[in-house]
């Protein structure tokens, strides 16, 4: 309840609940819950089905879960071994996305700093919060959203299948991509579903060991760029655009304060701010097996290995074609005119006041609420009774004994 | 009534005091989301808040800014002593300032925040006298 960073978790009659409108996604919950009590939907064997053909997407972050030894080309051709016909990865599409994110950070200079829209969890904070930093936001597609939209076509037309036919799953350490991903309503998302890291990690694991003891040559095609791979890391998107006047933050506390920071208007002089909600970024995501400073180490070999450590020049940009940016990406809903009673607010803010005043600011959590301050906002809206707070009872309950007592001694 | 005055408060701004710059038009915007006035009118607010916040603390000594909310508007007023604007006409044009190179550096003085309250106020008024201070009267209509 506690470790929500928007406190949006209760509990209420013994078990946790969350509020679904107050909740970012950031998996904060997921990660600290020794049950695994708590987990996002996923999709089902069934969603496969509907497919006639199926394309594995994985994150970067899934090259990092395993031994050394294991190269991405390896992971690739175990996914196809599980059930997937064909398996790509995204690290020349990350170059794209951050060519533009660059050339819209030249482009905009007037409303820096200018913010990272990678972490969907950061942009749902945005959204929720700091509303009036959503301008902030660089428009520019995620690069799973990017390969998804190459590879169907691309499919489509090697295949002479219907793009309806092809299911494109993404692989992600990521709680709010998931949620995201799986919405009903798909107009963000040209991927078809997501599947977590942890979910799919025990056969694969199995798959890449059978592949690794039989004489199948694995394949060799893959064209993974070593600079790409940095995309995930903490420091990553702006060292790969080569900004000097950036900042890099991660882990969700830090991300609030900074956004605290931006809100004060004293970040005027940084040009880029990448927000990561999870620590050391999506190395760190709710939904990874390795440990985050494992997966990094892993991540920095494999990124040495391809050994192309700069922005490749001269090569071809296989997705120049697509539009990569989108303007209202990320401008939130609009709201609905209702006009505001503003003496029911105030009187509701004064009773607040009151009610917190009156509390005993320890923030215990015994009532169900994460802290004093939330269970001022859950009393004033009826959802819980000011003497649900066990101090307030006890105090209560303590009076009335000694008046009791004071009673029987006066007759 | 329309104008019976529902909330007022008043806040202190120390010339100077970067350390704390901006921490007014915070706590006006946290206010403001609490009894959940529409987003769009809280960026407004906020943008006019902080630029005369921001005016404040880099030209004058001290000021207040008093803020009120009515049936209908939310008033704030931000009052000075301080150096006065000499002609306020130029002081409304986009681009002009007076900001010295070292508020400069710290990423102010763009010449942008008078023209962007007014761009954001419903009404806007400025009063200003030499050596002695300046009055900004912002008022925004919420519903």
């Amino acid at each position: 309840m506690r470790v929500c960073p928007v406190g949006a978790i209760r509990i209420r009659e013994g078990k946790a609940k969350y509020l679904e409108d107050k909740c970012i996604e950031c998996g904060e919950c997921v990660k600290v819950c020794t049950y695994n009590a708590i987990y996002p939907l996923t999709n089902t064997p069934s969603d496969f089905q509907k497919y006639k053909y199926t394309v594995a997407l994985p994150s970067i972050a899934l090259y990092s879960q395993f031994d050394r030894n294991i190269k991405p080309r390896t992971i690739l051709s175990s996914l196809t071994k599980i059930g997937f016909n064909e398996a790509y990865d995204i690290s020349r599409a990350t170059i794209s996305i951050v060519k533009a994110t660059k050339k819209y950070i030249f482009e905009h200079k007037e409303n820096k700093p200018l913010i990272s829209p990678f972490c969907p969890t950061c942009v749902k904070i945005i959204q929720m919060k700091y509303m009036e930093m959503a301008s902030r936001l660089i428009p520019v597609i995620s690069p799973v959203e990017l390969a998804a939209k190459a590879i169907r076509e691309e499919i489509s037309r090697r295949m002479k299948l219907d793009k309806k036919d092809i299911g494109i799953f993404y692989i992600t350490p990521c709680s709010s991509k998931l949620l995201l991903i799986s919405e009903e309503d798909k107009q963000y998302t040209d991927v078809d579903g997501a599947i977590p890291i942890t979910e799919i990690y025990n056969s694969l694991y199995t798959a890449i060991y059978q592949l690794r003891k039989s004489s199948v040559p694995e394949i060799e095609h893959y064209d993974i760029s070593g600079f790409g791979l940095n995309f995930i890391r903490t420091g990553g998107t702006s060292q790969m655009m080569g900004i000097d006047n950036s900042i890099s933050v991660s882990g969700i506390n830090n991300v609030l304060y900074i956004l605290d920071e931006i809100e004060k208007g004293k970040m005027h002089n940084v040009d880029y701010v990448e927000l990561n909600a999870c620590q050391e970024g999506c190395l760190g995501g709710p939904m990874t097996v390795e440990n985050v400073y494992i997966a990094r180490s892993n991540l920095l070999n494999l990124i040495n290995y391809f050994g192309e450590t700069k922005l490749p020049i001269g090569k071809k940009d296989e997705y120049e074609t697509y539009n990569l940016q989108q303007d209202n990406l990320f401008l939130p809903p609009e709201n609905n005119n209702e006009k505001i009673d503003i003496k029911v607010a105030l009187s509701k803010m004064s009773e607040r006041r009151k009610i917190l005043a009156s509390l005993p600011k320890i923030n215990c959590g015994a009532c169900g609420s994460p802290n004093c301050e939330v269970f001022a906002d859950d009393v004033v809206n009826g959802e819980t009774e000011l003497f649900d707070c066990v101090i307030l009872r006890n105090l209560k309950l303590k009076k009335m004994l000694e008046d009791a007592e004071f009673g029987m001694s006066g007759e | 009534m329309k104008d019976e005055v529902l909330y007022s408060q008043t806040f202190k701004i120390i010339g100077r005091d970067f350390a704390n710059a901006g921490a007014v038009s915070v706590s006006i915007k946290r206010f403001l989301k609490e009894i959940q006035i529409k987003p769009e009118i809280i960026y407004r607010v906020s943008i006019c808040c902080y630029e005369a916040e921001m005016n404040v603390v880099m030209y004058a000594m001290i000021g207040t800014l008093d803020f009120t909310i009515t049936q209908d508007q939310i008033i704030i007023i931000v009052e000075d002593e301080g150096p006065g604007i000499e002609d306020i006409e130029k002081a409304m044009q986009e681009g002009y300032s007076t900001a010295t190179p070292a508020m400069r550096e710290m990423g102010f003085g763009a010449g942008l925040g008078l023209p962007n309250i007014k761009k954001n106020a419903d009404e806007f008024n400025i009063q200003s006298e030499v050596a002695k201070g300046t009055k900004l009267t912002i008022k925004i209509n919420y519903n």
